[in-house]
């Protein structure tokens, strides 16, 4: 099947392990993020696709040839890639027309010469076909950048951090651009991004990497942020509102109210993470405890709003203040008295004695969500 | 399920790493070789050598970088602590001509004080003169052919090491670290010696190991002044008393105090590391000299120049003019074509043979790889004398070799192939300078970004092509520098061509040699400025490289 | 379109079999909503499903048969995957009519079976390979 397959890849550098039994299939067309912090081995899973680092465990097959195993080493010359860095690391001494044709071997320089301007078309750059790199801006660059490594028709695209290099709101315009060229090309891309925004953005599938390379769940973006398996998954994506709790009667308490759940024994003690926008504000003060307001940030549609839980609330001292994102029709000054509450949708509960047992044989398996209701 | 390493322990084997590794012991081998001829049991030579000449070599070697080591610290820290931190008249101008000397051979240096220093020289003849003296034992002038004048003359051109070094150290300083210790109430003085001075030793501890390297490696000076240290005693056990295994020996033990200069110098350059502070330069604001500090730092800055360089090159210049119809005949053209070839060959070789070693490291980063490429850029320690006996004895032996194949399987005796040709003289230079390429092509290679190989190499270009298309444009320029400086070490290389040049060859460095022993150096006057004047060359390049460095001038645009 | 080409394969048989019996649905679904017969996905999906749980009830049983020691790892990872399956029935039941739901529901019924189902199941080639030999033996 078209696509890159990679199984049970581990790799090390002298004692420190950072790739465990990783796993990922990216069928032809679709676009897959490795999200991870720095040091969880997003990168080294590149390189090893790229044959720019030798495999020591493991196999990758693209186009249902194996281009690494232990025994197998294809150089990364030979596997029909296309390759883009964070730093672009475009040729600085050739014309973009000169770095776009580089990857054309082989073909008649006219006909090279005309696919490249076809590429720097698509990317909108024709008219820099004669400049070097150095008189580009970054957006520009990282464009060309991408050209480059379509030209040659690569059966996989490999892009290392490719927007971090550009300021927000280029990166918002040129990914978007991306997208939009990668789409039409119907390449298997690979993304590595420490960007979980960027991630949900482009990605038709997430993976996020844990420590030392461990897959901890793949999955829809939509998934990854309203099905997290555990808690790294969850505190990934934006501020959390923290609390611990233990099950009892088949549900759990919180300052913020009850939250029933389900597959959990009773008694057993568990993190409960809730997202700023499942924190509900009432200004009218009904029920639930009653807050402080101690700060507001707008941020166009929404407010992000730091809040203290009353001292009757009988919240823990250190889980009493909280973040909520609530819409920007809530003024706090025009109320005098809020209360606040919770939305399970965007709580999510992971049992906190289980971790232990979790250090497994590099499973994707994590612990159960335990779906709130 | 760990990653297992086994499998992989043999895959730093290809065309690159072999290469590296074949490369590096082939100019590993006159090493070995010296030690191998000296351990060598042999007849009763080191018993001999022991109990005579040694302790001589020894003390004479020791006085002699002792000497070195303390003029070229003084003038070498002193002058670049001037032209650093203090503003004076001409000190822009002092700044790039501290390192004039640098292209005076100190062979050279030494015939031409001689010349004029000695009895019938233009001195003591204007002294005699000026008091009616008539005989040498009236009046007291010091020797210039003895130990102290050695000292002297290598102090006067290997000072610019010393300079070089640590004015970068110093100029590297943050501005700030010095103002702290100002405003904490230490005058200009208590800072240079509490602050600076401290700071900075790393890089005169490198300048002054380098400088040591040159002196144990210096043979016209000595071998011209009858200094007897280690190199003059390997030649003359060698050439004299005709025994190469005691001239092994000697190497062999001369090589101890070259492990030692080397051990010194990594370790400095280890310790050099820790000692960046920060990056932020800013043009340093000197103190301003008056009066009599003024005249005291511009003497001190002249001096050096004026005796290491304006003087004697003004001296070859008048005798080049003098005795240009000698000078001038169709022999010196010769030996200077010569030079030229040899020079450009080995030129040409060193950089080729340092990128492909320097790339070989880049693409296979296995300890081996490394640590062979490291260990084949040694030569430039070890002094020429040593790596001469090493290139005859491994060449020697490679003949013997083909010989007896030859002989044995076709009965045709090929004689010596290799020893006393040019291919021994180009050998041996370039074992000795193939550190100086390797490490700036290095050096150069590591600016650019591994990302430019891996997007290379997934566009489809294999590692030469990479190597052709990507780097060899990228590295152009610094690859130029280090052929030149290759080209002009080797024009001014003595020691080993006098031993490995076929019979009847001369380079410049040669023919000077042998006419300036003769005191003919009016004949040889036009070949030694030659010799000068191609070792302004990399002189130029340096202060180029100074003018455009200078912290707080910023680079231009590059987009312009 | 989905094929299970060699790198796909667990040399177990039934396992084997049971997987190219997904493939040939997720294909069916492929088929049928590039011939514009979109509605008839609920009723493929649901038997994929139903085809997928069995296919994890035989695989766990099978796994505790022979030993494997992660057997409950690789159950726990199949209990994570209903979230998923439901999602697909929803897609599946919206295709007739909602053209973002026939793209979900292709690239993720592709995704489903590739990388959580197959791709996670070569964690224990190796092992019921050497099982295999050394049952042979």
């Amino acid at each position: 099947m078209k696509g890159l397959h990679i199984v049970g890849v581990s790799h090390a550098y002298g004692e420190n392990k950072v790739l465990d039994n990783a796993s990922l299939m990216i069928p032809a067309g679709e676009l897959v993020c490795l999200l991870g912090s720095s040091g969880s081995g997003k990168t080294t899973l590149l390189r090893l696709a790229a044959g720019l680092e030798r495999l020591q465990l493991g196999k990758i097959v693209i186009d249902d040839k194996i281009v690494a195993d232990p025994e197998v080493h294809v150089p990364p010359d030979h596997r029909g890639i296309g390759l883009m860095f964070q730093d672009y690391a475009l040729f600085p001494h050739l014309s973009i027309i000169d770095n776009v044709t580089f990857g054309l071997r082989g073909m008649a320089k006219p006909k090279a010469e005309r696919r490249a301007m076809e590429m720097l078309g698509r990317v909108s750059m024709t008219k820099y076909a004669q400049s070097h790199p150095h008189m580009l801006s970054g957006g520009q660059q990282q464009r060309v950048a991408m050209a480059r490594a379509l030209a040659p028709e690569p059966k996989l695209l490999l892009l290392d951090e490719p927007f971090s290099g550009l300021d927000t709101n280029m990166r918002l315009h040129i990914r978007e651009e991306t997208l939009t060229v990668l789409k039409a090309s119907g390449v298997a891309t690979v993304m590595v991004t420490h960007d979980p925004e960027e991630a949900m953005f482009m990605a038709d599938r997430i993976k996020i990497l844990g420590e030392s390379g461990r897959i901890l769940q793949s999955g829809r973006p939509h998934d990854i942020y309203y099905h997290p398996q555990h808690g790294f998954v969850a505190k990934l994506f934006g501020l959390m509102n923290r609390f611990e709790s233990v099950i009892v009667g088949g549900c759990v308490e919180i300052p913020l109210g009850k939250i029933r759940v389900k597959g959990l024994g009773e008694g057993r003690p568990v993190e409960v993470l809730v997202r700023p926008e499942g924190v509900i504000l009432d200004s009218e003060g009904k029920d639930g405890p009653v807050i402080d307001v101690i700060s507001t940030h707008l941020l166009g549609h929404d407010n992000i709003v730091r809040v203290r839980l009353s001292d009757e609330s009988g919240a823990k001292e250190d889980e009493k203040e909280l973040y909520v994102r609530a819409h920007h029709a809530f003024e706090p000054e025009l109320s005098n008295r809020i209360t606040a509450g919770v939305d399970p949708e965007y709580a999510f509960i992971f049992p906190l004695d289980d971790l232990g047992g979790m250090a497994g044989a590099g499973y994707t398996a994590w612990p159960q969500p335990h779906a709130a209701e | 399920m760990a990653p297992t390493a086994k499998m992989n322990s043999w895959s730093w084997i290809n065309v690159w790493s072999i290469g590296t590794v074949l490369i590096a012991a082939w100019v590993v081998l006159p090493i070995v070789a010296v030690l191998y001829i000296g351990l060598t049991p042999s007849d009763e030579i080191w018993t001999h050598l022991a109990s005579t000449v040694l302790p001589l070599y020894i003390s004479t070697t020791l006085q002699l970088m002792i000497g070195v080591g303390i003029g070229t610290l003084i003038i070498g820290v002193g002058t670049a602590w001037l032209v650093s931190t203090c503003r004076f008249p001409g000190r822009r101008l002092f700044e790039w001509a501290l390192l004039l000397p640098m292209a005076m051979p100190a062979y050279v240096i030494a015939y031409v004080y001689t010349d004029i220093l000695e009895y019938a020289g233009p001195v003591q003849s204007l002294l005699r003169d000026m008091f009616g003296w008539t005989t040498k034992r009236e009046y007291w002038f010091p020797e210039i052919r003895s130990l102290g004048g050695a000292a002297s003359m290598l102090t006067l051109v290997l000072y610019p090491y010393v300079y070089l070094l640590s004015r970068a150290a110093f100029m590297e300083q943050s501005v700030c670290v010095l103002e702290a210790s100002r405003v904490l109430g230490r005058g200009p003085w208590r800072s240079f010696f509490s602050v600076a001075l401290p700071l900075a030793r790393p890089a005169i501890v490198i300048g002054v190991s380098l400088v040591l390297m040159e002196t144990l490696n210096d043979f016209g000076t000595v071998d011209f002044f009858a200094v007897s240290t280690f190199t003059l005693g390997i030649y003359d056990v060698w050439l004299n008393m005709n025994n190469v295994a005691g001239a092994a020996q000697l190497a062999g033990l001369l090589l101890f105090f070259v492990v030692f200069l080397v051990l010194t110098e990594r370790f400095a350059r280890r310790k050099q590391r820790f000692h960046h502070t920060t990056s932020k330069y800013k043009a340093l604001p000197g103190y301003e000299l008056e009066g009599r500090a003024r005249q005291l730092a511009i003497i001190g800055c002249a001096l050096p120049v004026v005796f290491g360089f304006v003087l004697p090159a003004a001296v070859l210049g008048s005798y080049a003019v003098i005795y240009f119809e000698a000078a001038a005949n169709p022999e010196v053209y010769r030996h200077a074509g010569n030079s030229v070839m040899l020079s450009a060959l080995t030129a040409f070789l060193a950089v080729a043979i340092g990128i492909f070693m320097a790339y070989g490291v880049r693409l296979r980063n296995e300890r081996i790889v490394r640590f062979m490429a490291r260990f084949a850029s040694l030569g430039y320690a070890v002094p020429g004398s040593v790596l001469a006996v090493g290139v005859l004895g491994s060449l020697g032996a490679l003949d013997n070799g083909i010989d007896g194949f030859m002989r044995r399987n076709f009965e045709i005796s090929t004689g010596l192939l290799f020893s006393g040709s040019i291919a021994a003289v180009t050998f041996g230079y370039l074992v000795r300078f193939l550190a100086l390429s390797f490490g700036s092509v290095e050096a150069s290679l590591a600016k650019i970004t591994p990302n430019m190989d891996g997007a290379a190499r997934s566009l489809g270009h294999g590692p030469f092509s990479t190597l052709t298309r990507i780097h060899i444009p990228l590295i152009r320029g610094s690859a130029l520098t280090a052929a030149m400086l290759v080209f002009v070490d080797c024009m001014k290389e003595l020691p080993m061509t006098v031993i490995l040049r076929p019979f009847n060859f001369h380079t410049l460095a040669t023919y000077v040699h042998e006419f300036a022993s003769d005191e003919q150096l009016g004949e040889a006057s036009l070949a030694a400025l030659a010799i000068v004047g191609f070792g302004i060359l990399p002189v130029l390049v340096l202060s180029f490289a100074i003018t455009r460095s200078r912290p707080g001038h910023t680079k231009k645009d590059q987009s312009s | 379109m989905v094929d299970l080409a060699s790198s796909f394969l667990l040399e177990c048989e039934s396992l084997d079999l049971e997987h190219q019996h997904l493939a040939d649905i997720v294909n069916q679904v492929v088929k049928v909503i590039d011939d514009g017969e979109a509605e008839k996905c609920a009723d493929l999906v649901s038997e994929f499903v139903k085809s997928a749980k069995e296919h994890f009830a035989n695989e766990e049983a099978l796994l505790v048969k022979v030993g494997y020691p992660h057997a409950k790892n690789h159950q726990d990872h199949h209990k994570s995957l209903n979230a998923k399956m439901d999602h697909l029935i929803e897609f599946a039941k919206m295709a007739g009519v909602n053209h973002i739901a026939r793209d979900s529901l292709r690239k993720e019924l592709v995704f489903f079976l590739m990388d959580d189902v197959i791709t996670t199941d070569m964690d224990f080639k190796s092992f019921i390979e050497e099982k295999a030999k050394t049952d042979n033996a």
